[in-house]
Order: structure tokens, then C-alpha cells, then sequence
């Protein structure tokens, strides 16, 4: 899978802040500049809000991509509305992107509100006894587990993304509104990370794209400050109810459901924690548990403009007089909707015995004993485990570490006082 | 054949820290290409043992050993030593003290679990002296 990250290598001073921030390790600076190994991402998008000098951009698209379409509709990802200041309905943000060109507009919250529903409704559809299900509404997680938590793969709720199911729905009834056929009806999303760009441009499940382009959601919240100014009496576009429009926030799908034992994980620490408790047996008490890699869920998403916690507060006061739930699932949606999809483990490992494996962790921790442990980053690699890793798989050199370095360059002298001179101050002999 | 040799000092009394062994184990056991119901039941013999030399004996060290065949876990401590490892080996026996059950430890479940997920454990214990857990995981073994 092709992931949706891109390095400016003219901006990338190879500072190594990425390298330490990537939660799964996919990242080594080498010859000065950041290399991400593909395989290894899971598209969360850390390196882009860490990175000082913004060497980091996310693969997208511009609106440009409107004039291949008859008729365009686009899909807020329900984090969007909580961008904005001052903003007392949600009602201006769609007709502004009217304005912008798009000819209809379907949150994401109206996919999400009909997932909610059908789980309200049937419990099995979510819920299976003695496993503890793990929510897949965030991408990087799915990917996560995929890559690094195998054995959860049946734990993940296989279900589409709420913006899947928005734009399943929004390109049916479009058909049935314009007559025209579904290839000329453009769909595109208002995506907060990489990894719902991803997911656009290679969806899991289905057999083919159902959203057209990916639009940074930074960018369209610039171009939509003036439209949005001149919007006097808004239609009604929403459709969704709190219900849906909770689920941008962490927390938002597990509130749902007050009544089971439900926990809602965010920030990628956090969440690389609890699917290992899970794995390890260790967390029994919950049957669901909502997992979003970002800070505070969507909103904390690299391409949100508004800090997490402020366009919660936001989105707090934009539903408050808006009915508990507007959609119900009905059963001519319920089988027009791909609801499940299969989750394929993705294989990171370079050895392919256990022979090999073995061979490769005991070079590994023969080296990883003589290294200093302090994690430096001087090699480019995120820390001194994963460089001795690295060096076992032929990626890096032992000399790649700069204390190696040193150990050379003091062996070379013949006074100890010589040696010291040469050496950085951690390196000197102790008074 | 390369054998992965892992050594962790555990420390006693510090219940926050109880687990970051079995881990840091697990963490490396996953990049073996073991079956994941290995990786699972060493994680669980670890973890448990780890918890025991807390509770009980004031820490210990822990050595795994992974070669193409097994894993062996050897967990030494100098602690009290078991007086009656019949009775240790009943699922709910308990010495733990109140502060351990507080915790959530203590339910008496530790040894047992270690047996049944492991194919072979040999307990050597002198009372004042120390006690050395052996556990072994065949890869190939049957273990319940």
C-alpha cells in the first residue's frame, strides 16, 4: 500500500524530531534527510504536526478536481465544523461550500449516525461475547493492528468508515436526483490526516473508490472564510443528528452506549498500550473499546487547524439545539450499504523462518548491550533498540553510532587525558 | 543455531513497575515469527512469575532463552523460599500481603497459570534461601 505522506527534501534538515515522534518506528534520517519506509507507516500523520520546518505534506488533492465531475458533492469529516470560531450553526459551513462549487453536501455525520443506529439497534453488530472489540473508524488503527497486533485482527469492527457510508448514500441519491450516471458525480472528502486520504485513494473492503478526491481540510478551511461570511439564510444539510456529529471527538462512538462496558482510547501512546493489555489478556473488563490515534480523535488530526480541545468546545456548543438522533436505518439502506470488509495482516518482518528471525534479534541484543542506551538519535534511527535492529538486518552500520565513533577515537590515543580532549563531556572519565 | 538470551533485573516491592519485564519480553518474542499462541502463553509465564517476585521476594532475575525449539524462562530470587509448594500450586492460595491484594494481585492464580502454560516448570526452593522457577515452552509441545 502506497501511503499518503510526502517529504520536501529541499525544507528536511534531517533534525531526527520525526524519527523520535513516529509511533511505529518508520522513520530513519539518512544522508541528512527523513526516509520513511512504507511498509511501516501507518499514516497517523505525527511527522507532519512534529516536524519544525513543515517538510511534510500530505498527498491530496486540490479543488481543481470539481471540473472533471457533472456534479460534485462534498463530505465533511464531522472534525471540519469545529474549526471555526464564532461559528452558532453548522448550516453556514455547507452552504459556504456550496459557494465553492460543490453542488450538495452530506457530513460524514450522516454515515455515522446510521452506523450508530444499526449497532443501537442490533447489538450483534458490534458486540461479540468474549471478545473485545476494538472500533475501526480510524484508519491508522486499522493499519495498526494490521501491521503490528495480528492476532486483534478479528477483535476490529468490520465496518466501513462513517464517510464511506456517507458517500455510498450520497452517490445513490444523487443518481436518482440527476439522472446522470454515478462515474459523473464527483465525491470528495474534507479529511483531517493522512490516513483518511489513504483510505480514499485505496479503500479496504471494497472493490473500488467510492470518494473521488481527498481535500486537505487546512486548505479548505482558508478558502471557505470569505464564502462563508456572505451566507445570510442557510438550508439545512446537516441531516444528522448529535448522534452522528459526536463522532469526530474521541469518546463520541462509546458514549452511544452507556449501558456496556465501553472505553474510548486516543493519542497513539495510549492506544499502542491498550491494544497490547488486549492482546495480553490483561483487559478484561471491556467489550468495546473506541480507538483514534490522534489526540482527542479527528480533531487532533495533522490537517485540523484549530487545536483539539478548543473545536471540541466548538462542536459542543454547534449541536446543542439539535435533536438527539434525525436518521434511522432502514432496510433498503441497510442492503444498498457494503457493510463488512475482510482485514489482511500486513508483514513487516524481513526473516521468513524462525531460524533466520532468531539470528537476526541475537545479533540485535549483542550489539544493543554494548551501545549506551541514550537513545540519541545521532544514527537517525529512533533509538538505540531499533538501531541495533537495524544494523542485525544490514540497514545501518555498528559504526553508524556516534559512540562507536568514540570508542575508536579514544583507543587511538595514548594518554587518557588526551583521550578525554577529544571526547564530548559525557564521554570523560569520571572525576 | 542462534539462541536470543535476554536478561531483566526485576524489582521488588514497586508494583507500577510490575510487567514492564513480561513486555519488554513480549516485545521481542514478536519479531521471532513464533506462533502467536507461543508469544501469548511465554508472555502470560513471564508476567505471572514476574508479579510472584514482587509480591513475594522482593524482585529477582529473570533470563529467557529462545532458541529454534523453545523458550525457557528462569526466574531467580532470593526470597523466603515456598514451605508447601503442594499448597502454592492450588488455584486460589494465597500468601500475598494486604498491600499486594490491594493492588490487585494476590489472587492466588499465579503458579497455576505459569504451569498450565508452559509445557514443563521445575520449581527449586529453600526456604531463607531463594527459589528458581524454570518454565519451557516447546514449540512443538501440547501445553493446555
Amino acid at each position: 500500500m502506497k501511503n499518503s505522506l510526502i517529504l520536501n527534501t529541499d525544507r528536511c534538515t534531517g533534525c531526527t524530531v520525526c524519527v523520535k515522534a513516529c509511533p511505529t518506528e518508520a522513520i530513519r534520517v539518512t544522508r541528512s534527510k527523513a526516509v520513511i519506509y512504507n511498509a511501516r507507516c501507518i499514516d497517523c500523520g505525527r511527522c507532519v504536526s512534529v516536524c519544525p520546518h513543515h517538510a511534510y505534506s500530505v498527498r491530496s488533492d486540490s479543488l481543481d478536481r470539481l471540473e472533471q465531475y457533472k456534479y460534485n458533492i462534498v463530505i465533511p469529516d464531522t472534525s471540519f465544523y469545529g474549526q471555526y470560531k464564532n461559528l452558532y450553526d453548522l448550516n453556514i459551513v455547507n452552504e459556504g461550500l456550496l459557494a465553492l462549487g460543490f453542488d450538495d453536501v452530506y457530513p460524514a455525520a450522516i454515515g455515522a449516525e446510521l452506523l450508530a443506529d444499526l449497532w443501537k439497534k442490533d447489538g450483534s453488530t458490534i458486540f461479540e461475547e468474549d471478545l473485545i472489540r476494538v472500533t475501526s473508524e480510524c484508519p491508522a488503527v486499522v493499519r495498526l493492528v494490521a501491521m503490528e497486533f495480528q492476532d486483534l485482527i478479528p477483535n476490529v469492527v468490520d465496518s466501513l468508515c462513517a464517510f464511506e457510508v456517507t458517500a455510498v448514500l450520497a452517490r445513490q441519491e444523487a443518481v436518482k436526483k440527476t439522472g446522470l450516471p454515478p462515474e459523473e458525480i464527483g465525491i470528495g472528502l474534507i479529511s483531517p490526516c493522512p490516513a483518511k486520504n489513504s483510505r480514499v485513494y485505496e479503500p479496504i473492503g471494497l472493490e473500488s473508490r467510492v470518494v473521488d478526491y481527498a481535500l486537505p481540510m487546512n486548505d479548505i478551511y482558508i478558502k471557505l472564510l470569505s464564502p462563508m461570511k456572505a451566507v445570510t439564510d442557510p438550508a439545512d444539510r446537516v441531516r444528522a443528528g448529535k448522534l452522528g456529529l459526536s463522532w469526530g471527538r474521541s469518546g463520541g462512538l462509546s458514549d452511544m452506549f452507556p449501558d456496556r462496558d465501553v472505553l474510548a482510547v486516543d493519542g497513539a501512546e495510549n492506544v499502542l498500550r491498550i491494544l497490547s493489555e488486549i492482546e495480553d489478556e490483561k483487559l478484561t473488563e471491556a467489550e468495546l473499546v473506541e480507538t483514534a490515534l490522534c489526540t482527542q480523535g479527528c480533531f487532533g488530526g495533522c490537517l485540523t487547524v484549530e487545536n483539539p480541545f478548543t473545536a471540541k468546545l466548538h462542536m459542543r456548543r454547534l449541536i446543542l439545539g439539535l435533536p438527539e438522533q434525525n436518521l434511522e436505518i432502514t432496510d433498503p439502506i441497510r442492503d444498498r450499504i457494503p457493510w463488512d470488509y475482510e482485514l489482511e495482516e500486513i508483514d513487516t518482518e524481513i526473516a521468513d523462518s524462525i531460524a533466520q528471525a532468531l539470528q537476526l534479534e541475537a545479533a540485535a541484543e549483542r550489539l544493543y548491550k554494548t551501545l549506551p542506551k541514550f537513545d540519541c538519535g545521532n544514527c537517525g534511527a529512533p533509538s538505540c533498540r531499533a538501531f541495533s535492529r537495524d544494523v542485525s538486518e544490514g540497514f545501518a552500520e555498528e559504526n553508524d553510532c556516534i559512540f562507536n565513533i568514540i570508542k575508536i577515537m579514544r583507543n587511538g590515543m595514548s594518554h587518557e587525558d588526551e583521550k578525554d580532549e577529544l571526547v564530548p563531556p559525557p564521554f570523560r572519565r569520571p572525576l | 543455531m542462534d539462541t536470543v538470551k535476554l536478561v531483566y533485573e526485576i524489582d521488588g516491592d514497586n508494583f507500577s513497575a510490575a510487567g514492564e519485564a513480561s513486555t519488554a519480553v513480549k516485545r521481542v518474542l514478536k519479531k521471532l515469527k513464533l506462533p502467536s499462541a507461543i508469544v501469548r502463553r511465554a508472555v502470560i509465564c513471564m508476567y505471572e512469575g514476574e508479579i510472584n517476585m514482587v509480591i513475594h521476594a522482593d524482585g529477582g532475575r529473570a533470563y529467557v532463552d529462545v532458541d529454534e525449539e523453545k523458550i525457557v524462562i528462569r526466574l531467580e530470587d532470593r526470597g523466603p523460599g515456598i514451605p508447601d509448594i503442594g499448597k502454592a500450586m492450588q488455584e486460589g492460595w494465597s500468601t500475598a500481603s494486604a498491600e499486594a491484594r490491594n493492588s490487585g494481585f494476590g489472587a492466588g492464580m499465579g503458579l497455576p497459570n505459569m504451569k498450565r502454560n508452559s509445557d514443563n516448570m521445575k520449581i527449586e526452593t529453600e526456604l531463607g534461601v531463594g527459589t528458581t522457577v524454570t518454565m519451557t515452552i516447546l514449540f512443538g509441545g501440547e501445553a493446555s
